[in-house]
């Protein structure tokens, strides 16, 4: 987390990306601690708390944080990529 | 740790000499350096809500005020300063790492460093909290406390944050001493009281507010029970200002002065309103949402009330720890229980009031009980055991003090 708020700027929208298909089995913990090191930045969850996925919020992110996945998404670009994860910013 | 240290140092400047002009009678300086200190908080921390966040204007401001409110006094070190060497343990337990809290995290560090990185209240962020653990209805006196400290470093860092709860702690300790050794007159037994109330002035809780709402809350019902009252109804504002059960304490305060036959404190009690106003009215403009309020709450608690047996089996569930604690203030009361229904109905009844809000929110409680209760009961149960604890240790003790009697 250190690594992305120090490739991320303020005003960033940084999606959370992780292998946790559930809210509370994982993914709620990841998202939440994520908050505390990139303040400054809109961190926004690719899930709710029922489960579903919140495409409205990868549309608006123009920044990937993945957590121990590899996510490919159309229009992101993998910025940097570390033992726990790796980061991807769009291109377009 | 050099701005942590100015920081305490600027609150005593300006918390002791507010603190002599507000306390009642008598004023002795070097006792009520725990008052100056618990003031002196609370006015860095409300300088960032009309100041710009900059080092050299909140200490200028400070110092202003400290000028104008010192009055020449006579301060001789008083020996019972040496009660606060005993926190150097917790000293080195809080500062040992940053804050580790989940509620530090995603609440009351999390706010306060969002708020840095903009230097100002960022109310766009409270509107649209990332998540319900940010809590963005909670009151900001602890997340600008941290600010404050922020602004005189000019960086955020937070190595040393946990330093802000020694003090409270501390604050605390020097208040609860000089008020036993008031009414025991004996230095002995205000030593041992003090002593007996660290592990609950000193939580365990590092970053979270607790440790300031306990020190505002049993400072404010240990001098409105003494009948301090401006100052009382100032920490109890103070509380207030710090966690949102601070304003049923304010009720709780109010209905225990009545129980006692004190109606006319009650008018007095009006600074504890006063002084959260201010962030309800904000808090209602910008329509933060308040987790215990969300629609629904008769049903909520009719819903729970049919069935308490959650509830109770949720509550035995929870270990509160200290079995020897419990024991032995059972056995206190036993032996006091003449004294304290006859001279602390104020303190027992504003407790037991507070106590059943407490109940009462895990009834109307949006999320399910048994996580609610399992992840709060224990700190709840924090918030009242220092008042009930003094007054029960004071009761076993012979006194030298004149109570409040009814108006």
């Amino acid at each position: 987390m250190l690594q992305v708020r120090a490739l991320t700027k303020p005003g960033d929208v940084i999606a959370i990306a992780a292998p946790f298909p559930k809210w509370d089995k994982g993914y709620a913990y990841l998202y939440t601690r994520s908050l505390y090191p990139l303040t400054g930045r809109e961190v926004v969850p690719l899930l709710d708390d029922h489960n579903r996925p919140r495409p409205n919020n990868l549309a608006r992110a123009n920044v990937i944080a993945a957590y121990r996945c590899e996510p490919q998404v159309p229009g992101f670009a993998i910025l940097w990529r570390g033992r726990d994860g790796m980061l991807l910013r769009r291109t377009r | 740790m050099i701005a942590e240290a100015c920081w305490l140092g600027l609150a005593l400047i300006i918390g002791l000499p507010l603190t002599l002009r507000l306390s009642a009678p008598p004023r002795d300086p070097s006792s009520r350096v725990g008052e100056g200190m618990l003031i002196g908080i609370a006015i860095c921390a409300a300088s960032l809500a009309i100041l710009p966040w900059s080092r050299w204007i909140v200490v200028t401001a400070i110092l202003i005020i400290a000028v104008a409110a010192f009055r020449p006094q006579r301060f001789k070190l008083n020996p019972s300063l040496l009660i606060i060497a005993l926190l150097a343990g917790y000293a080195l337990y809080a500062t040992l790492a940053p804050p580790p809290e989940y509620d530090y995290l995603t609440n009351w560090g999390f706010k306060a460093k969002a708020f840095f990185e903009v230097r100002a209240i960022d109310w766009q962020l409270l509107a649209r909290a990332p998540d319900s653990s940010v809590h963005a209805d909670y009151p900001l006196l602890l997340p600008l406390t941290y600010d404050f400290i922020a602004v005189l470093r000019n960086g955020w860092n937070d190595a040393h944050l946990g330093i802000v709860h020694v003090v409270f702690a501390a604050a605390l300790l020097l208040l609860i001493y000089a008020s036993a050794l008031e009414e025991t007159r004996a230095q002995i037994a205000a030593a041992f009281i003090a002593i007996a109330l660290i592990p609950f002035a000193a939580t365990p809780w590092i970053g979270l507010a607790e440790g300031p709402f306990i020190a505002y809350a049993t400072a404010a019902l240990l001098l409105i029970r003494r009948g301090d009252l401006t100052l009382g109804a100032i920490f109890l504002g103070l509380a207030a200002a710090t966690k949102n059960e601070g304003l049923t304490l304010i009720a709780a305060a109010a209905i225990g002065l009545l129980s006692a036959g004190r109606k006319r404190d009650v008018l007095r009690l009006w600074p504890a309103i006063l002084i959260p106003l201010p962030w309800l009215i904000v808090r209602l403009q910008h329509r933060l949402p308040t987790d215990i309020a969300t629609s629904g709450v008769i049903a909520r608690i009719v819903e729970h009330a049919s069935h308490p047996g959650l509830l109770f089996d949720a509550l035995s569930s929870v270990s509160l720890g200290k079995p020897l604690y419990w024991i032995a203030l059972a056995i206190g009361i036993a032996i006091a229980s003449r004294t304290l229904v006859a001279r602390e109905r104020f303190i027992l009844v504003a407790l037991a009031v507070q106590f059943a809000c407490y109940l009462g929110a895990y009834l109307a409680t949006p999320y399910d009980v048994v996580w609610h209760v399992t992840w709060s009961w224990e700190r709840l149960v924090a918030h009242l055991t220092p008042a009930l604890t003094y007054v029960v240790l004071v009761a076993l003790m012979p006194t030298a003090l004149t109570y409040p009697t009814r108006s």
